[in-house]
């Protein structure tokens, strides 16, 4: 019971939260050469930063599982991993149908658009290979190296665009070095906003999935035990 | 909105349906197992 009045309460913060995020998204000035595109900044870069957090995370639980052993970890891990698949699919969505009329055409292989495109086949491996590993320790063991591996991801996607310069921008909020964001500053604080509300769905949609991996594995683990007992009897 | 005000909302569309369509099916599975678990 308390568990779902803490997943309610973060499902009517994250609710309230975008809808915030997009209100402001939609009212932003419109930029002297973009026009009203820029207004793409606000769910584009969110949904590439909600992305990285939850490859990040895939990553950060797989290692806490290889630590402990927990298999709360592992169920932390796959869930990350799914929420990560999904985002990637909306940032490349987003970033095909702003590419369209910035630069013509839906898609090119440039350095970032690629290694996008790269995790979609690392972490769609991942879940892939779950599906075909029926051993609970063996899965989890694996998916944990897998994902811990598969994290190198991030840095080398958010640098893409300097390391490998093509038609991309590059980043319009500068992390290295000294912070600066290059845009009105008007765009940076609604582009706080939406990526703060973006935060807290990772989190409400981690804890939505996670809760429904673990009473799936308790159904799982129930159904093997009653086949076990009915062979028992059958046994005599 | 500009000439591009289709694609702005588009965009804004494909992520909130492709958000939506995760969390039913979530939804829809944890109805699923607390039905099977009532049985």
């Amino acid at each position: 019971m308390r568990q779902d009045r803490v997943t309610t309460l973060l499902g009517a913060a994250t609710l309230l939260a975008l809808v915030t995020a997009v209100v402001l998204g939609l009212r932003a000035p419109l930029d002297v050469n973009q026009g009203s595109l820029v207004r793409l900044m606000f769910i584009h870069v969110p949904s590439a930063w909600l992305s990285y957090l939850a490859y990040g995370g895939t990553g950060l639980f797989g290692l806490l599982y290889l630590l402990t052993r927990s298999r709360r970890w592992d169920r932390l891990a796959m869930s990350s991993a799914e929420i990560g698949v999904l985002f990637t699919l909306a940032t490349i969505v987003g970033g095909m149908l702003w590419a369209k009329p910035t630069w013509g055409v839906y898609w090119v292989w440039d350095a970032r658009l690629t290694t996008t495109a790269l995790s979609l086949v690392v972490y769609g491996g991942y879940l892939l290979i779950r599906g075909l590993i029926d051993d609970p320790e063996r899965r989890a063991r694996v998916s944990a190296v897998i994902g811990l591996v598969g994290t190198l991801y991030v840095p080398i996607n958010y640098m893409a665009v300097e390391w490998w310069r093509g038609v991309h921008q590059t980043q319009t909020l500068k992390l290295l070095g000294k912070i600066r964001f290059d845009a009105a500053p008007i765009y940076g604080w609604v582009l706080l906003v939406a990526t703060l509300a973006f935060t807290l769905l990772y989190f409400y949609l981690l804890r939505v999935r996670a809760i429904l991996a673990a009473r799936e594995e308790a159904r799982e683990e129930r159904e093997l035990l009653e086949d076990l007992q009915g062979a028992e009897v059958a046994h005599g | 909105m500009d000439k591009y005000a289709g694609y702005v909302t588009l965009v804004y569309l494909v992520t909130f349906v492709l958000l939506g369509g995760y969390l039913a099916w979530m939804w829809r599975r944890l109805r699923g197992l607390r039905e099977e678990d009532r049985e």
